[in-house]
C-alpha cells in the first residue's frame, strides 16, 4: 500500500525494461459487490493478453473509512509490455477522492473506457465525472434491482450526457441476433415476423450466485419488438413464465417467456424460439444442447420447408466487449431497445 | 419506379459479424500443403472469432481416396499443427468439424462434377447455405482452364448477368501467368466461364494487417500526406529478404525466379500502396484504380542502360546464421549451369507530379542475412545552416513500415544527447504490433477468405494491375532470357546481395540500408 501516486507513477515504468510500456487504452472498473471481484479480474486478465492496457479497479469497500490504493505490475505474455492494474479501494461515502486519483493515474493520449458493475439507479457522483472522460462505458444490468429504472438511466445519459454507453446483457443475446438477421432476411419473412400471434422463448434458468439470468431473455425479445416497432400493452407474471403484450397494428403480439432448468447449457441461454405467424406461418429455432447447432423448422399453411441447420455464434464476451468498446457512440439497436424496456415495469427479482 | 431495396431492420451493420451471406467454399486441392498450413487454420481461426457465416460448409476436392472424417482428422492435425492460436478449442472443433466434407475426383472427370453439384445441392437443403458458392483453386496454375471451365460447364458457376439471387466465385492464386502474353491467355480463357467480378486472384501480401495498416496510415492521419511527395522525399527503399533458399521447390524456381515470384506481383502491391493517391472512396475499385495508375505512371525501363536500372544476382555457398549452406545451383532439381535469378535490385522512377524525380529502390533476395520486408522512406536533408555550424552531422530522417517481422512503425529522427556539449544522434520511435496488440494478428489467408465470403474485392488484385505490371516486367525478362548471366553466381549466401546492386544504389550518392 503506499500513499504517493507520484512516486508510484515512476515504478509503473520499470527502468530496467528498455522498451516503452505498450499500452492500447484506460479501461476503469467500477465493482460493488466483492463478489465480483474475481470475475472482472479474470475478465481483465484476458483482456490484456489480446491488448495491453492500463487498468484501475476501484472497488466498494466499507469496512474502510478513507481510500486507499496500491499498484500491481502484470507481465504480460511478452515480457516487453508491463501492464499495470491499480486498485482503488473506496468506501460509499466519503469517496471524493477517488475522482482524483483516477486521473492521476490516466494515460494521455488513449482513449478510456469504464465497465461499472453497481446499480446506477443510485446516485453515485464518481460516475457522473467519469463519463465526461469516457469514451464508452459498460453497464452491468445484473446488479439493477428496477429494470425500467435502469433503463430510463441509460437513456438519459445517452441522450442529455450523450455518453456512448453498452451492457453486458445485451452481448449475450448475439449470436441469436445474427440467426435473426440472417434467417428473416427478405421483406417476406420481415413480414412473417412482424404479424407474429405467438413467440415462445425458452431459457436456461439455471440459477447461480444469485444472478438473474432471465435478463438476456427479456433483452432477446425486446430488441424484436423495438426493430418491429411494437409497443408494451402490459407484461405479466404467471406460474414462472413473463408474459408480455405487444400493441402493433390491428393486432396484438404475445411474447412468452419461459424458464427451463439445465445444467448443461449455459446460465440465461435461450434454447428454443417458437414462432406462430399469421395464414399457417410458422418458424421453430431449436438450438442442440451443448453445441453452437440451431435447428431451423418453417412451414406455411400449405408448404413445409425442408428443416435445415445453422450455427449459433458465440464469440467470447471479452471479443463482444471489445468489438464494442471500439465501435464509436452508441449502437442504435441497443438504444430501441432500451427505449422499448422503459416503456413498462419488469420483475426482474 | 424505382425498385425499392430491402433494408433489414433486424441486420445491424455496425455490430453484425462482417459476414452475413451462408455460402460452401471448396477447396480444389485440398490434400496439398497450402490447405493444411494457412487455409484450413485460417478457417478455423475464423469460426473462433466468429467470423465465418451462421449457415457454412467447407468441402475438400481432390484426387485421393478419403473418407469424410478421415479428411477431418487430418484438417484437425493441420489445425494443431498450424494454428496462430493453441491449444485448439476442442468444443469448436467438435461444431465446426461437422461442416467439412469431401470429395473425390479427378479435375477432368465430368462425372466428379456432377457428384459435386448434387453434394453441393445437398448441403444447400441441410445447412441453408443457398447456393453461394466460393471456389479456391489451390491446384497447378495449369489446371486453372481446366477445373473453371468444368465448373462453368456442370453449372457449379453462375452467369452473373442471369442469376442474382446466390454468388459463385473463383480464388485463384498467383503465379497469373508467367509474363504479359500468358496472363492475358490466361484471363481469356477465364473470361469465358467467369466475369471478372467473379475472379479474385490473392496476393497474401495484401492479406496482412501491416500491408492493410498502410491505407490507414497514409490515409487516416492528415501529417503525413504534406510530405509524402518528391518535394520531401529522397528516395524510397522496398527490400523483401529471405534468409532460407529454395528448399525443395527447385522444379517450381527453375520456371519461376525471383523477379516472377516476388518482384512482379508482393513488391508491386507494396509499391503502389506506398506510392498512390487517395482513392475517392475505400470502395475496392476506387482503390484499385489509384494502384493501377501508380503502376502505369512507372517510367519503362531504359533497355539501352539496362544494368544500370537492374540487377539480377544467385546466391553462392555460403553462411546463414553462422552455418554453412550450400548455392543455388547445388540445389536439388536445380540445373548445375541454371541461369536463374534468387535476387533482384532495380531503380524505378514514377512519373507522376507526386512523385517525379524519386527513386525507388527494389530488392528481393533468397539467402540474404535475415528475413525482412520493409518498406524505408528517406526524406530529404535539412539545409546546411545551424547544427553543421556546430560540427555535428545529422542524419536524414527515415520512416519505416515494417511488413514482418516485428511488424510495425518506426520513425528516426535527429536528437541531442543529454550533456553541456551538443552532439547529435538519430533515435526511433517505434511502434510495434506485438506492443500494443498484444496477440499475433490474424493471418492474411484468413482476412482475405473472410473477404472473399463477403464480395468485398479491395484487397485482391484486379486484371489491369496484373497486366500493367506484366507490361513493365516482362522487357526485363526477355532481355535476361536473350543472354545468360556471365557472373553467376554472384552473392555470398548471407551477404546482402551482389556488388552490382551496392552499385546501383551507389551511383547517385545513396547506400541500401544495413537491415
Amino acid at each position: 500500500m503506499t500513499n504517493t501516486p507520484s512516486q508510484e507513477n515512476k515504478t509503473i515504468t520499470k527502468p530496467n525494461h528498455k522498451t516503452t510500456t505498450a499500452c492500447l487504452f484506460n479501461i476503469v472498473f467500477y465493482i460493488e459487490r466483492p463478489g465480483l471481484i474475481s470475475l472482472y479480474q479474470n475478465f481483465l486478465n484476458i483482456l490484456q493478453k489480446r491488448f495491453p492496457c492500463r487498468s484501475i479497479f476501484i472497488i466498494e469497500d466499507n469496512s474502510i473509512e478513507s481510500v486507499k490504493w496500491m499498484i500491481n505490475g502484470i507481465e504480460g505474455a511478452k515480457a516487453t509490455a508491463p501492464l499495470d492494474q491499480i486498485t482503488i479501494l473506496s468506501p460509499k461515502i466519503n469517496n471524493e477522492s477517488v475522482y482524483f486519483l483516477i486521473l492521476t493515474y490516466l494515460l494521455a493520449d488513449i482513449p478510456t473506457y469504464s465497465i461499472w458493475s453497481q446499480d446506477i439507479i443510485e446516485k453515485n457522483p464518481i460516475l457522473d465525472k467519469i463519463e465526461k472522460i469516457t469514451s464508452k462505458i459498460v453497464f452491468d444490468p445484473q446488479i439493477t434491482t428496477n429494470l425500467k429504472d435502469f433503463a430510463g438511466v441509460l437513456l438519459s445519459k445517452i441522450e442529455h450526457s450523450h455518453t456512448s454507453i453498452t451492457d453486458f446483457a445485451w452481448f449475450s443475446s448475439f449470436g441469436w441476433r445474427e440467426l435473426f438477421a440472417s434467417i428473416f432476411n427478405t421483406s417476406e419473412k420481415i413480414e412473417h415476423l412482424f404479424h407474429a400471434k405467438i413467440i415462445r422463448i425458452r431459457y436456461n434458468d439455471f440459477k447461480a450466485d444469485g444472478k438473474q439470468f432471465h435478463i438476456p431473455a427479456i433483452y432477446f425479445q425486446a430488441w424484436i419488438a423495438a426493430q418491429m416497432n411494437w409497443k408494451v400493452k402490459e407484461v405479466e407474471y404467471i406460474e414462472g413464465n413473463i408474459r408480455i403484450s405487444y400493441e402493433r397494428f390491428l393486432n396484438d403480439t404475445i411474447i412468452l417467456l419461459s424458464p427451463q432448468i439445465s445444467d448443461e447449457e449455459k446460465a440465461g441461454q435461450i434454447t428454443s424460439i417458437d414462432i406462430e405467424g399469421i395464414m399457417g406461418v410458422h418458424y421453430l429455432f431449436k438450438k442442440g444442447v451443448k453445441d453452437s447447432f440451431v435447428k431451423i423448422w418453417i412451414s406455411y399453411n400449405d408448404l413445409c420447408e425442408i428443416p435445415f441447420q445453422a450455427t449459433l455464434s458465440e464469440p467470447s464476451k471479452e471479443q463482444l466487449v471489445l468489438k464494442e468498446l471500439f465501435s464509436p457512440g452508441t449502437n442504435l439497436h441497443y438504444h430501441n431497445m432500451l427505449k422499448l424496456l422503459y416503456q413498462s415495469k419488469w420483475n426482474i427479482k | 419506379m424505382k425498385a425499392q431495396t430491402f433494408v433489414n431492420p433486424l441486420e445491424d451493420s455496425k455490430q453484425s459479424s462482417k459476414v452475413t451471406d451462408p455460402c460452401i467454399l471448396v477447396i480444389f486441392g485440398a490434400t496439398g500443403d497450402l490447405t493444411a498450413r494457412k487455409l484450413m487454420p485460417a478457417l478455423y481461426n475464423l469460426a473462433l472469432d466468429a467470423q465465418l457465416p451462421s449457415h457454412f460448409a467447407l468441402v475438400g476436392f481432390a484426387r485421393r481416396e478419403k473418407t469424410d472424417d478421415q479428411f477431418r482428422k487430418e484438417m484437425y492435425d493441420a489445425v494443431t499443427n498450424f494454428s496462430r492460436t493453441k491449444p485448439v478449442d476442442e468444443k469448436l472443433w467438435a461444431n465446426f468439424s461437422n461442416q467439412l466434407f469431401y470429395h473425390v475426383s479427378e479435375f477432368d472427370q465430368d462425372s466428379g462434377y456432377e457428384a459435386l453439384k448434387k453434394r453441393l445441392d445437398e448441403l444447400d437443403q441441410k445447412l441453408g447455405t443457398k447456393g453461394n458458392r466460393v471456389y479456391y483453386l489451390s491446384i497447378q496454375p495449369s489446371f486453372f482452364p481446366l477445373v473453371v471451365d468444368k465448373l462453368h460447364k456442370h453449372g457449379l458457376i453462375y452467369d452473373t448477368n442471369e442469376v442474382q439471387d446466390r454468388f459463385s466465385r473463383v480464388i485463384i492464386e498467383k503465379p497469373f501467368g508467367h509474363d504479359l502474353n500468358s496472363s492475358i491467355e490466361l484471363q481469356q480463357t477465364l473470361t469465358k466461364s467467369l466475369s471478372e467480378s467473379q475472379i479474385y486472384r490473392i496476393d497474401h501480401y495484401l492479406g496482412k494487417e501491416t500491408v492493410q495498416n498502410l491505407l490507414v496510415f497514409r490515409f487516416a492521419n492528415s501529417i503525413f500526406e504534406s510530405i509524402w511527395n518528391n518535394r520531401y522525399i529522397d528516395h524510397v527503399q522496398i527490400t523483401v529478404a529471405e534468409e532460407l533458399g529454395i528448399g525443395s521447390r527447385g522444379r517450381f524456381w527453375e520456371e519461376a525466379g525471383m523477379l516472377r515470384d516476388i518482384v512482379q506481383n508482393h513488391m508491386m502491391q507494396l509499391l503502389s500502396l506506398m506510392a498512390m493517391e487517395p482513392p475517392v472512396s475505400l470502395n475496392a475499385n476506387d482503390i484499385r484504380d489509384e494502384k493501377v495508375k501508380v503502376v502505369r505512371a512507372i517510367r519503362p525501363i531504359d533497355m539501352a542502360n539496362f544494368g544500370k536500372y537492374v540487377v539480377r544476382g544467385q546466391y553462392a555457398p555460403g553462411f546463414i546464421e553462422g552455418k554453412p549452406v550450400i548455392g543455388y545451383r547445388q540445389e536439388a532439381n536445380v540445373s548445375p549451369n541454371s541461369s536463374v535469378e534468387t535476387y533482384v535490385a532495380m531503380q524505378l522512377f514514377i512519373d507522376n507530379w507526386r512523385w517525379a524525380g524519386v527513386p525507388f529502390f527494389l530488392r528481393a533476395g533468397k539467402r540474404l542475412p535475415k528475413r525482412t520486408t520493409e518498406i524505408a522512406i528517406t526524406f530529404k536533408n535539412i539545409p546546411g545552416v545551424l547544427f553543421h555550424q556546430t560540427n555535428n552531422s545529422t542524419e536524414k530522417n527515415v520512416l519505416t513500415i515494417r511488413i514482418q517481422p516485428n511488424e510495425g512503425i518506426a520513425l528516426k529522427i535527429n536528437s541531442k544527447v543529454p550533456g553541456p556539449s551538443s552532439p547529435i544522434q538519430p533515435v526511433k520511435m517505434d511502434f510495434r504490433y506485438d506492443s500494443y496488440f498484444g496477440v499475433t494478428p490474424p493471418e492474411a489467408y484468413e482476412r482475405l477468405i473472410c473477404d472473399c465470403m463477403l464480395g468485398e474485392s479491395t484487397l485482391f488484385a484486379r486484371v489491369d494491375e496484373v497486366e500493367a505490371s506484366w507490361q513493365l516486367f516482362t522487357p526485363i525478362l526477355e532481355r535476361w532470357a536473350e543472354s545468360g548471366p556471365s557472373d553467376f553466381p554472384n552473392y555470398e549466401a548471407g551477404t546482402w546481395g551482389p556488388q552490382a546492386a551496392a552499385d546501383l544504389i551507389g551511383k547517385e550518392g545513396r547506400s541500401w540500408r544495413i537491415l
